[in-house]
């Protein structure tokens, strides 16, 4: 009995101390993060996907609460060279529908199509600030790459559930200064990014307000809001469906598919 | 011509309901009912319209489509149709017909040129009658083809050809009206005195052709374009006088001059000025030598063009302004300068956008003006409200816009 006793107090021991063990190396592990290797956590934890066809429901929110809603279909490839390219189209509502998007490399040529137009306009790069048809996305938000291997990062702060990274772009083209990213230290994905714009000012907050992980932990956000501090607008996300590894033909990011009138 | 016109109407639409009936798939409609309401200081007069579009498109397969709409209007304008009911647009689009080549095929509207209004060289499609200060000008379609085939993703050669040409079609009231106002008091110093106008049209039947090669480079597209065709709006071809019962009869012959348009047209960053687009179309316009009268209306070659800027500001006001040479109604040795600007901002808080757009002519300092404001009420009504002015005399170049000044008034209900 006693040495029963003993055995199974020897046993629960040892898996406390195994347990304390592994909690302090994981701490230990976390702890000794920097900010580029939490940056490279959150990357792996990414779905690598060549590219990616996505349809939602994009939600316009006024300061009084008014919502105005608008479905969305959009099509995201990776480059070579870690550049996103992105083609969206407004379905509805009738206001806005065919309204198509082209943003190639990071928004390097932007394409706006309007039926009305009948015909492609490129925006300027210089006009990458202007907002995506009453969205709270600038053209520069759609295309722009938070976690650029090239960007400054530092680690402001932590806490039980957080990091808190400071990315310094440090890109004369760009209208940000800084971004101020939430990461989840438990999963490794950004909740929160703030927009810091050219006067150090606060102007806009991404929140990720729902995530789905795959069979081997890669996350996909699924419900995401932007808001815009100057004029407490809001613009939501809500992701209806999403696919990955589409056999997209080449040459489909491009002035010819935004002008087809179906995707 | 006409009856080959809606002959080919019929044809598309009784074939467009085939499609759908075998194959048991639905169209996908749109509709937008859209109320014009005017009031013109110089004759106080009320104008009304309503217009009904109903969009449409079907895909046949994912890569075989049909296109168009049915328009629908109603008018007590002075001039023109009280009742309009067709297609302003019917087409088959095919894409990847071949490798890489898309058409389409039907009435069609081809939109050439980078800028936003009076492009130069974009002169497949008529547009209605007189001068439109609104953002984007509508076109008449005209049947035809075109084919758009992509060397690579970032070049493309588009080619189109309409069978006949497409006229602007001014109502003959309109023309009779206008050559009487001009000739009336010319020949009444003559001693005759007219009492009626006859019209005769020479719609040339040749074919309307164009080529047109776009490339886009890192920082802008360019492209370079060749059109043969002729001018959409009537032209006094000869003018006879015929002695009647109590006056004079004028017998006038209405022409459509050919010309040849090459032109360049580029869009994309504005060198140096951050924060605007630039666009612009240069056209380099070789003329059918026109008489009338013993009077050269047509002769050299002549240059066309216009160069825009768009930007806008942090606080979200819109600007577009740029420099025109020779607007829609100038041709020849007429063609003179002017800069016009188009400003917009929605108000905070608001649904209210005011705007501003005017141009200023460089020739007489004659200037055109509209101030409105647009109102969006719900997410598939809007409505505008806005007041048409012009400075300068009657004669100078932009106080033909006289006749159009006063109140205007929409209102647009999309479902």
């Amino acid at each position: 009995m006693l040495n029963k006793n003993n055995s199974n107090l020897s046993f629960i021991i040892f898996i406390v101390i195994g347990l304390f063990f592994a909690l302090s190396l994981n701490i230990a592990a976390n702890q000794e993060l920097t900010a580029d290797e939490i940056i490279d956590r959150v990357k792996e934890n990414q779905a690598e996907r060549k590219n990616s066809k996505t349809q939602a429901e994009m939600l316009l929110i006024d300061q009084d609460g008014k919502e105005e809603s608008r479905e969305i279909i959009m099509f995201e490839q990776e480059e070579d060279d870690d550049k996103i390219t992105m083609l969206m189209r407004f379905l509805s509502p009738r206001s806005v529908e065919g309204v198509t998007l082209l943003s190639i490399e990071n928004g390097d040529k932007i394409y706006l199509y309007m039926p009305a137009y009948q015909k492609p306009r490129r925006i300027a790069g210089s006009s990458k600030q202007e907002n995506f048809m009453g969205t709270d996305f600038s053209y520069e938000d759609l295309s722009m790459d938070y976690q650029n291997d090239d960007y400054e990062k530092g680690l402001l702060d932590e806490t039980g559930e957080q990091y808190i990274l400071q990315i310094i772009p440090g890109d004369e083209d760009l209208s940000y200064s800084k971004f101020i990213l939430y990461v989840n230290k438990e999963q490794f994905y950004v909740e929160k990014v703030e927009f810091y714009d050219l006067d150090d000012t606060h102007t806009k907050t991404l929140e990720i307000q729902e995530v789905e992980f795959d069979e081997e932990g890669k996350f996909t956000p699924m419900k995401i809001q932007l808001s815009n501090l100057l004029d407490n607008h809001k613009t939501r996300m809500d992701i209806k469906e999403i696919e990955y590894d589409l056999d997209l033909p080449s040459g489909f990011f491009s002035i010819r598919t935004i002008q087809r009138p179906v995707l | 011509m006409k009856f080959n016109r809606y002959l080919i109407s019929a044809v598309l639409i009784v074939l467009m309901v085939n499609i759908t009936c075998f194959q048991a798939m639905a169209f996908n409609f749109s509709q937008k009912l859209l109320y014009e309401g005017s009031y013109l200081e110089n004759n106080g007069k009320f104008s009304n319209s309503l217009t009904l579009t109903v969009d449409y498109f079907h895909d046949i397969t994912s890569d075989l489509f049909l296109e168009g709409d049915l328009v629908i209007r109603a008018t007590n304008e002075q001039y023109g149709d009280p009742f309009i009911i067709g297609p302003n647009e019917i087409y088959v689009s095919a894409y990847d017909v071949i490798d890489n080549l898309d058409i389409r095929a039907g009435k069609i509207v081809t939109r050439w040129g980078a800028a936003d209004m009076f492009s130069p060289l974009d002169n497949f499609n008529p547009a209605p009658p007189g001068i439109s200060f609104t953002k984007n000008q509508g076109k008449l379609g005209a049947f035809g083809v075109s084919a758009s085939y992509y060397i690579n993703y970032l070049t493309y050669i588009q080619a189109v050809l309409v069978p006949n040409l497409e006229v602007t079609p001014y109502p003959d009231q309109y023309l009779k009206d206008t050559y009487f106002a001009t000739y009336s008091p010319i020949y009444q110093t003559q001693g005759y005195t007219i009492n009626n106008i006859e019209l005769s049209y020479q719609v040339p039947e040749n074919i309307i052709w164009g080529l047109r090669l776009n490339h886009s480079f890192s920082s802008f597209d360019a492209g370079i374009s060749y059109y043969k065709g002729n001018y959409m709006d009537p032209f006094p071809a000869d003018l006879k006088l015929i002695p009647g019962n109590g006056g004079t009869n004028m017998e006038i012959k209405i022409g459509y001059p050919a010309r040849q348009v090459i032109g360049l047209e580029f869009q994309g960053d504005f060198p140096g000025v951050e924060g605007a687009t630039l666009r612009g179309d240069l056209a380099y316009i070789v003329p059918e030598k026109w008489e009338f009268q013993g009077e050269n209306i047509l002769d050299n070659p002549y240059f066309k063009a216009i160069v825009s800027a768009d930007y806008t500001t942090d606080t979200n006001l819109y600007l577009n302004g740029g420099f025109i040479y020779g607007m829609p109604f100038e041709r020849g040795e007429d063609c003179s300068p002017y800069l016009y600007l188009n400003v917009n901002k929605e108000l905070e808080k608001s649904n209210l956008e005011p705007f501003y757009i005017g141009i200023l002519s460089l020739k007489d300092l004659s200037i055109g003006n509209v101030v409105g404001l647009d109102y969006k009420i719900s997410e598939s009504v809007s409505t505008s409200f806005s007041y048409l002015f012009a400075l300068g005399d009657s004669e100078s170049k932009l106080g033909v816009l006289k006749d159009s000044q006063g109140l205007y008034f929409s209102i647009e209900w999309l479902f």
